[in-house]
Formats: structure tokens, sequence, C-alpha cells
């Protein structure tokens, strides 16, 4: 009998033991859209962001993933209604109308969105100036295409949505800036006469597809791919290592321009040259410490080049994501000096004037004397269209 | 205009047949299993698992051969578990193709994350050039061509799929031709999927993105002959190549409309004048 009570009181005191401990952790919730993890990109960023912040400030996070459109709403709401969540992340685009409607129903959860508008007051929404990012990706590919003699430069884009239309008017911005920017430096006449080749695939999936799209442009002359479909760039890159298998080169151009992550040490660096990053993981990880701070906000959050929301890579970069590639299984550990060779000696064949260039291009819209044009509607695409034809 | 000098070359072309070569083996094997009676619209599956097969299997085997080879074989399996159901089972041959795409897209997600652990891609895994399979698929249907026109098997498919009853009373045996030509449907169907992966070495779940579909479209097109299913694929192939390159000038909306719009178009076309095998989607039982 006395050996059951101590028992009984021993389980009492442990299970409050776990439960005063359960309680004291709070939780942050991410829901990922059909995309979902294993991009190396967006998604992963959003989880590598999230589980970093959660890591640092002892909290427990859950993810969810959804298999199709019509769990978005649920797997919010599930979350949501536990009411254990501090923040509920949810990451991408296509959440936004299901989190429009989950935010009313509980409008004491803090909710947060990447890359969507979400007109709620629990809800940050965190929006990324693709468009400077691009502007520096575009204003290096103009120079470089001058610099080797091509005829265009290239970008292969998903599904036309209104984000998309912030990388296209900031690369073609920065296209023709750096054009403008060879002319003067080489003391020439006219600007050079490179055009912007561009394909809108209307998909984020079909990888086949993007390698098509960039076979077209390699074959009209493009020195370099910038690849604005997340998951297609794989695509984009096999392209371009066909096209140097055939030519029989080992580096040089045509180059690939990677997106949203730093997706320099793809293809072990041979034929990558920089990439436009969007950093989800930051953008995450400071609306979780915003919780912990106690400074959540709702409304838009956009983050440009100053706040350090979005950038083109360096070294830094591509030593944290080879990381990334490395903890995904992506890349072997004993290619990282190859990678590192491979990239360095890419950058090194450009002359360093066209790298000073680009972080004059970088302090000008750090400092606001430059500005870099925007769309987010058609009718504004066009007008930028308008303003940078670029054509040959 | 001197940016159309750079759009209309070789290159054009040699993208166009290389677009067109994973439809037109879809559309050989269609063209094959539905004049034999059977439709398979479950051949957009089919080649969704012979790409997921190639990656598994030269993933784990480092050799793209055998992967291919697995492709080829998964396909025909595909094939032929569409065959029992439409032959032993007399199920509706629609809705069993149906439930190969439906099982094939639960299988792909399944497979890719308990194997690599991405929903939906695997990690890349060794390729061949895509042009031996290019090239194997133009000499392949080349070669059915004759033997389904000027060959006595060629003549027994036909009649199968026309009026079975004839063929039977003949002495031909209805049921194992129709199993035979599904499987080789399948295994045709099985190639084209291992064509998607090694164009980019690395499956993901919407390589295949309706090719598969537009393969029976083009069997119709091309009025139940290898040689014009090979017709329409060049023809789409070829739409979809130049489309591309014409962003600059037309609406993006506009241009990856343009290929499916012809099919359509075309579609409505020549369905009228198509040849139909009169015992298509029909069970024959033994009288």
């Amino acid at each position: 009998m006395k050996k059951a009570l101590i028992l009984l009181t021993l389980v009492v005191l442990g299970l409050s033991l776990v439960t005063l401990t359960g309680l004291g952790k709070g939780k942050i919730g991410i829901v990922l859209d059909v995309g979902g993890r294993g991009d190396l990109s967006f998604n992963d960023m959003g989880f590598k962001g999230t589980d970093q912040a959660a890591k640092d400030f002892g909290l427990q996070m859950v993810e969810v993933q959804s298999a199709t459109a019509a769990d978005y709403l649920p797997n919010i709401r599930n979350l949501a209604r536990s009411g254990d969540f501090d923040l509920i992340i949810c990451v991408g685009f296509l959440l936004g109308d299901a989190l429009n409607q989950a935010a009313q129903e509980f409008p004491d959860q803090k909710f947060a969105i990447i890359d969507s508008v979400v007109d709620q007051p629990n809800v940050m929404s965190i929006v990324f100036r693709e468009n400077e990012m691009s502007a520096l990706v575009g204003a290096l590919g103009g120079v470089i295409a001058a610099y080797y003699g091509y005829d265009y430069v290239g970008t292969v884009l998903g599904i036309e949505i209104p984000v998309l239309y912030h990388f296209e008017a900031g690369y073609r911005f920065g296209i023709d800036w750096g054009l403008n920017k060879y002319k003067e430096h080489e003391g020439l006449a006219a600007k050079p006469n490179v055009g912007l080749l561009y394909t809108y695939t209307g998909t984020f999936d079909d990888v086949a597809k993007g390698k098509a799209a960039t076979e077209a442009q390699l074959a009209q002359g493009a020195v370099a791919v910038y690849n604005v479909a997340g998951p297609l760039g794989i695509g984009d890159l096999e392209a371009i290592t066909e096209k140097h298998k055939a030519m029989g080169t080992e580096s040089g151009p045509p180059f690939y321009f990677g997106v949203d992550s730093d997706q320099d040490w793809m293809g072990n660096a041979k034929y990558t040259l920089a990439s436009g990053m969007k950093r989800v993981d930051i953008a995450c990880y400071d609306a979780v410490q915003s919780v912990v701070d106690g400074t959540f906000k709702g409304g838009v959050h956009s983050l440009g080049l100053k706040e350090g929301g979005v950038g083109i890579s360096g070294i830094k970069e591509l030593l944290d994501f080879m990381d990334f590639g490395i903890k995904a299984g992506a890349i072997k550990a004993s290619d990282t000096y190859q990678i590192i060779a491979n990239w360095a000696s890419n950058r090194a064949a450009i002359p360093y004037w066209i790298w000073e260039a680009i972080d004059e291009l970088k302090a000008g819209i750090l400092d606001g004397s430059i500005q870099v044009p925007t769309a987010d509607t058609r009718d504004q695409m066009l007008a930028v269209r308008a303003q940078y034809p670029l054509e040959r | 205009m001197s940016a159309l000098g750079d759009i209309f070359t070789i290159q054009l072309l040699l993208a166009a047949l290389r677009l067109a070569s994973p439809i037109a083996l879809v559309a050989l094997g269609e063209t094959f299993s539905e004049r034999a009676g059977i439709i398979n619209v479950g051949v957009e599956g089919t080649a969704v698992l012979g790409a997921l097969v190639t990656a598994l299997v030269s993933y784990f085997t480092g050799n793209a051969w055998i992967g291919l080879i697995a492709a080829m074989i998964a396909g025909g399996l595909a094939g032929a578990l569409h065959a029992v159901w439409c032959i032993r089972f007399r199920a509706n041959h629609v809705v069993s193709g149906i439930g190969i795409n439906i099982l094939v897209a639960g299988l792909a997600l399944f497979i890719t994350s308990s194997v690599w652990g991405w929903r939906g891609t695997s990690a890349s895994a060794p390729t061949i050039s895509t042009w031996y399979i290019t090239t194997a698929a133009f000499l392949i249907i080349f070669a059915s061509q004759v033997f389904m026109f000027r060959t006595k098997w060629g003549l027994r498919l036909r009649v199968v799929g026309e009026k079975p009853e004839a063929a039977d009373t003949a002495g031909i045996n209805v049921h194992r031709t129709r199993y035979v030509y599904t499987i080789l449907n399948g295994i045709l169907c099985g190639l084209a999927g291992a064509f998607f992966f090694n164009s980019v070495g690395r499956f993901t779940s919407g390589m295949v993105g309706g090719r598969g579909f537009i393969g029976i479209a083009a069997m119709v097109i091309g009025n139940y002959s290898p040689i014009g299913g090979l017709g329409a694929a060049i023809l789409f192939g070829f739409i979809d190549a130049l489309q591309m390159r014409l962003q600059s000038y037309i609406p993006s909306q506009f241009s990856i409309m343009l290929p499916y719009l012809i099919t359509v178009i075309a579609l409505a076309f020549f369905i009228k004048r198509a040849n139909v095998p009169a015992a298509l989607g029909k069970h024959y039982v033994k009288q």
C-alpha cells in the first residue's frame, strides 16, 4: 500500500513536471504550401529560418505541409484552434486567401505570411522588394554580355503573377543600367546593342520546360539565364551545362543566375556567377524574434536591400548555403573546396571594375539616389517594358 | 528584325524534334493499344511512373541505362495492370486509366518523400543523353509503321480492334493480342517517362506536365498511324519551341496557350475524319 502511494506520488510529480516544462515552452507553427520542402530554396529557407529562431529562443516548432490547395485553411485552423502557438507563419503567396479567413476566425492569434499581403490587424505581411536584387543581377548580366560580346541576356520565369513582375522590372532596369555603365567605362559612343530574352513558362514544377526555355535562349545567344521559377533552375542549369559540353568549354559564359537562396553552389559552381537572393529565412527569423521581443506588429513589412531582406550573393552566403546543401544531401562535403575554387575563378575572370560597378549600383539603391522601378499589375509591367524595351 | 533571324534556326528544329519525341512515343503506344481495342488514358500516369522509376533505379545503381530498362519494365507492368482490369475484369477502360493516373500521382509523392525526404522531388541521379531516346523513338516509329500496315501481325492487330469476332473465328487469340499491345503501350510510355527524367537528371512530380494526354491527342490527329502520330507530335513540339522564342513579341498568356490551342483545333478538325477502331473500348466476350 505504501509502495503504491509512493509510486502514485512520483507519477503525479513526474506528470506535473512534464506539463510545466511543456507550458513554459512556446510554440511556433509553420505552414507550407503545395511546393513543400526539398526545393533547397524558398520553402526550405522558410523552414530553416523558423527552425533557427525556434532553437535560438528555446521554442518548439511544428511544421505542417499542405498536400493540396484545399488543405491550406484546415491546416492553419488546426494550429490556430489549439491556442498554443505564439506565432503561425504561412510560407508562400498561395496561402494568402486561406489566411485571410483564418485570421478573422482567430483574431487573437498572431500570424505572419511571406510574399502576400493579408489586410488583417493580427497578420504581419512580409513582402520583398525583389526588383532591387534583380537590378543587381541584371546589371551584372548586361555588363558581361557586352564584355563577352554576346547579343542577349536571358531570364526564364514561372507563372506570370505580380511577384514575378518585381523580378522582371528590376532585371530590365539593371541590364539597362549595366549597359550604360559599360558605355561610360569603355568610352563608347553608344550603348552596346544587347537585348533581353524572357520566357514565362507558365509553371513552377515542370523542370523540363525550364530546360527547353533555357535552350531556346542560349541558342539565340544569351550570355546568362536568370532563374525566376524556383525549381525550374535545375532544368535551366542542365541546359547551360549541355551547352558548355557541346562547345567543349569548362568555364566562362553562358552562366546561370540563381534565385531566392544562394544557388551559386549548384552544378559544383562551374557555370554559376551570382544569385539574386530573397532571404525568406531572415524574414521568418525576424518574425519569430518580434514575437519574442514583444514588438510584433501587423501590417505590411517590405524587405529590400536596406533591411537585408534581398541581395546579390557573395562568399559569405556561398559558405552558408553550401552548408545548407550538405545538410540536405544535395552536395558532398568533400566537394566544397572545388565549389569555392570554381566560383572564385568564374568571378575572377571578370574585370574588377564590373564588380565595383555592381557595388556602386547597390550603394545608389541603398542611399536612395537610384530608384529601381517595379510593377504590380500588367499595365505597370507594360510601362516598364516600354521604358526599357531591350530589343535588338 | 534581326531577332527573327535568331529564332528560325536549325536549333529551333532540333528543339522541336526533341520536345516531340516523348509525345510521339506515347502516341505510338496508344496507337498500338487502341488499334487492339483498348483505350488507355493512364498513359500520363504511366509516363510519370517511368520517370520516377528511372530516377529511383539510376540513383541506386548509378547506371542510367539500367534505369532506362527499369522504366520500360515498370511501364509494362502498369500496362499489364490496365489490361487485367479491362480484359479480365471488364472494367470501363477510361475509369481504369484514370485510376492509374491517380495511383501514380500518389505513389510519386509517397516514394519521393520516403526515399529522399522531399515530397515530389528526387535527388539528382546519373543520366544518358536524351538524343539516344529521341533517335530510338524515330526508329521505333518508322519500324512500327511498316509492322502495322505491311505485316500479317499488323493485320491481325487491326482486325482485333475492328472486329474481334472475325479475328476469333480466324483463330486469332483476341485477349492475348490485347494484353500484348496494352503492355507494349505501357513500355513505350515508360520510355517516354525515362526521356523526361534524363532531360534534367532529377525527378519532379510535375515533369510530364500533361504531355501524356497530348500524346493521345496526337494519336487521333495522326489518324491512328505511327507516322501520323509522329507528325502531330512534331507539330506540337515545333509550336511549343517557337512560342518560347516569341514571347518578346506576343504576351506570354497567349503564347503558352498556343500549342494547346492548335492541338484542340487540329483535334476538332481531324476527329471527324479519324478511323476510330470499331471495337474500341468494347469488351469482347467469346460466344
